[in-house]
């Protein structure tokens, strides 16, 4: 429990008597002391010291509270099933007790008594940050990353630095999916008809190639995590249109849309409910239809990472081995099962990118000769590509995703997990500017990548595999160069394993 | 399929129709026989019906109106027999393995049956105590509407309500709702209700969850809280 309510004066004392300190209680964690002191706050390990006065806690009767709040995306299916997958490894029983839709406490128990109390608040991933930042979250559910001025005032309170250290944990990912009712014969839109679309600038479904009838629109809310993913991958500047319908549920949205063929809405992979997807076209001829092995493949430009952020003070001991818990194997088949993206490593045969190898050579400009396509294909048709891709914002760092997956594959490569094996870390670019440069700024790509490998996996055996690099530059992309979301998707590194 | 029967015929009668006081009651029992000349059992017939549904009939004549309590997994429901002392019962399994447990008044049945069709259905069931029960609501497209099977009468306490659909096989993609409404009346505006889900889905592990759903307040008497949550709906996945 969290035991702000227990502020009263308590005087520690180490258990040989030799130092004491008063202060006023802030929290006890069932591990750990946190004492107001006048030297500042203070945390003092709870084994090392004796505890007097009328604001210790009853060391026998604590039960762990850990508050968890924002993303509804999240809060609704994930979590709770993470909790009860948690509880039912540590042979805890569950009780989940209902206040509303979006307030629940799951009370684990053991035989004795209750253990702990997960409070689940559902609302949006804004709110998510503001509860970690005012201290009234303990993990922070999001599907974004924290803008600048979120940043900034965790930075100023408790809960710390966000964006330095593991404040961030990569759970699942789903995808952002433009949808329509079964009935609607438009099945592909490029982004500029999905923003024409989202903004009002096409009001007939006729402005987007499809029959003359309205186009009626349903979006999340603007402050939704989801509403704000899409703004920032596909609207950027582009206002939405005043005249679309609001759904604070996706269930709703997608139930919206299903049952109208004059509808188009957004929503996310796992929320299409009875709605039918629309693939994304590229200008250039790319068709990127929304799955979940795409997801996995991270070849769907519109990715939304579901995240943990937890703050940057000490939580309670069962807080962090739930944390632990949500990366383990047991968790990426809860995640898979619940219809999401697991971070599992998973592996593709070089025959099964069939699509991907003839895009990439019907797309190829003119600076990539022959020579270049035959020498990948050389090197990488005896290899699997994993799923984990690395990519990166502005220079040379990595997006959340590629954050977390430096940290699986890593931790893969310390189990052994890719002994006797020959990881190659292969570079490409997008096609701007010329390709000479190009292809050097793929290759340093790829060795930051194995630099950043390297130092996170402090205790893999070296000798028992190999790594290394290769550059393609802008030899096979994946996407259309001729938008910003397309060229982002092409500036990355690939992993293939032989 | 295996039939148990557990109960000695003179146990039950000795249990039950020793009260009886007309001089028809007692020549009755005499002869082990009900008011209506049938013998007293009791009896519980059971036969595996297709879609993974378990007929039950149970046969006590000299037990009549009494109150019955059918177990299944970790799930009960209570219902009476009838004037004749006649009960019948048609439960979707929650297991392939499936066993039933009667209990009636102090007498024990219980039947079991495999159901190998069982992997085909998603089946949700909602398990409600206590007063004043609510319902399990499902929304779907037609291709995905099942069926809810009420069973248990809402004056004994217990009530099951089990939403059942054939999922294998489906060729497309799509979601059924489940929701829970619960009416707020005297008896439940401030403690609320418990109630249990258990979820048997193809490709899943069976999931059990107890749920105790908040009271919302004496104000709200009258009002129907819906909570659509709580259950987690179901997805069907094509990829």
């Amino acid at each position: 429990m969290s035991l702000a309510a227990w502020a009263a004066d308590v005087k520690l004392t180490s258990r040989d008597g030799k130092f004491a300190i008063e202060g006023t209680l802030l929290t006890f964690d069932g591990e750990f002391y946190r004492l107001e002191t006048i030297y500042g706050p203070l945390t003092l390990d709870g084994q090392g010291v004796l505890c007097e006065g009328p604001g210790c806690p009853k060391l026998d009767s604590y039960v762990a509270e850990i508050r968890i709040s924002g993303s509804r995306r999240m809060a609704e299916l994930l979590i709770p099933s993470l909790i009860r997958g948690y509880a039912a490894r540590q042979g805890y029983t569950v009780l989940q007790e209902v206040e509303d839709d979006t307030h629940s406490t799951f009370l684990l128990s053991d035989t004795e008594r209750v253990r702990a109390r997960f409070k689940l608040r559902s609302s949006t991933t804004s709110e998510g940050y503001a509860d970690l930042i005012a201290e009234e979250a303990d993990i922070a559910l999001v599907l974004r990353e924290p803008s600048d001025s979120e940043a900034e005032m965790a930075r100023l309170g408790e809960a710390g630095d966000l964006l330095r250290g593991r404040r961030a944990r990569v759970l699942a990912r789903d995808g952002i999916v433009v949808i329509r009712s079964d009935d609607q014969p438009v099945t592909r839109l490029s982004f500029e008809q999905i923003v024409a679309a989202v903004s009002g600038d096409a009001q007939r479904w006729s402005d987007l190639d499809g029959p003359d009838v309205p186009l009626i629109l349903h979006l999340p809310l603007p402050y939704s995590g989801l509403a704000e993913a899409f703004r920032d991958l596909v609207m950027e500047d582009t206002k939405v249109s005043p005249r679309a319908t609001l759904h604070a549920s996706m269930e709703d949205l997608s139930d919206a849309v299903a049952s109208d063929s004059f509808a188009l809405g957004i929503t996310t992979l796992s929320e299409m409910g009875n709605a039918a997807p629309i693939s994304i076209l590229g200008a250039c001829g790319f068709e990127m239809a929304p799955s979940l092995s795409a997801l996995r493949a991270e070849d769907y430009p519109l990715s939304l990472p579901m995240m943990l952020y937890t703050p940057a003070r000490r939580l309670p001991l069962m807080a962090r081995e739930f944390l632990k818990f949500t990366q383990s194997p047991e968790a990426d088949r809860i995640i898979r099962l619940a219809g999401f993206v697991d971070q599992t490593i998973t592996g593709t045969d070089f025959k099964r990118q069939g699509d991907r190898l003839a895009n990439g050579i019907i797309q190829a400009g003119n600076d990539v000769p022959l020579e270049e396509l035959k020498r990948l294909v050389a090197l990488l048709a005896d290899r699997q590509r994993l799923s984990s891709t690395f990519r990166f914002v502005g220079g040379t760092r990595l997006d959340v995703q590629s954050r977390e997956n430096i940290i699986r594959l890593a931790r893969s490569i310390e189990a052994g997990f890719f002994n006797g094996r020959d990881l190659l870390l292969v570079g490409f670019s997008d096609a701007e500017g010329p390709a000479g440069p190009n292809l050097r700024l793929s290759k340093s790509r790829a060795e930051t990548v194995l630099n950043l490998l390297t130092e996170t996996a402090e205790d893999a055996d070296w000798s028992q595999l190999n790594l290394g690099t290769e550059a393609f530059g802008e030899a096979l992309p994946i996407a259309c160069d001729d938008a910003d979301w397309g060229r982002a998707l092409n500036r990355r590194v690939e992993v293939w394993v032989k | 399929m295996k039939f148990l029967f557990l109960a000695s015929v003179l146990a039950a009668l000795g249990a039950t129709c020793a009260k009886a006081q007309s001089h028809v009651d007692i020549v009755a029992r005499q002869s082990n026989l009900s008011a209506f000349g049938f013998p007293c059992g009791p009896e519980l017939k059971a036969q595996p019906k297709s879609d993974a549904l378990f007929r039950l009939q149970l046969n006590a004549p000299c037990m009549p109106d009494a109150k019955v309590t059918w177990r299944h997994e970790s799930l009960e429901f209570t219902t009476f027999l009838s004037m004749t002392g006649y009960a019948e019962v048609i439960l979707p399994v929650m297991s392939s393995q499936a066993e039933v447990h009667v209990a009636l008044n102090d007498v024990q049945l219980e039947a079991s049956a495999e159901f190998p069709e069982l992997k085909d259905f998603t089946r949700v069931a909602l398990n409600w105590s206590g007063e004043d029960p609510g319902s399990l609501m499902a929304y779907a497209p037609k291709v995905l509407q099942g069926q809810i099977y009420h069973l248990g009468k809402a004056e004994t306490g217990q009530v099951l309500h089990i939403f059942s659909k054939r999922t294998r096989n489906l060729d497309r993609s799509g979601v059924v709702r489940l929701a829970v409404e619960t009416p707020v009346t005297e008896q439940t505006c401030a403690q609320g209700h418990r109630a249990t889900i258990l979820r048997h889905q193809p490709g899943r592990d069976s999931l059990l969850q107890e749920l105790h759903l908040k009271g919302a307040g004496c104000d709200a008497v009258g009002e129907v809280v819906t909570f659509s949550n709580v259950v987690e709906d179901i997805r069907i996945i094509q990829d």
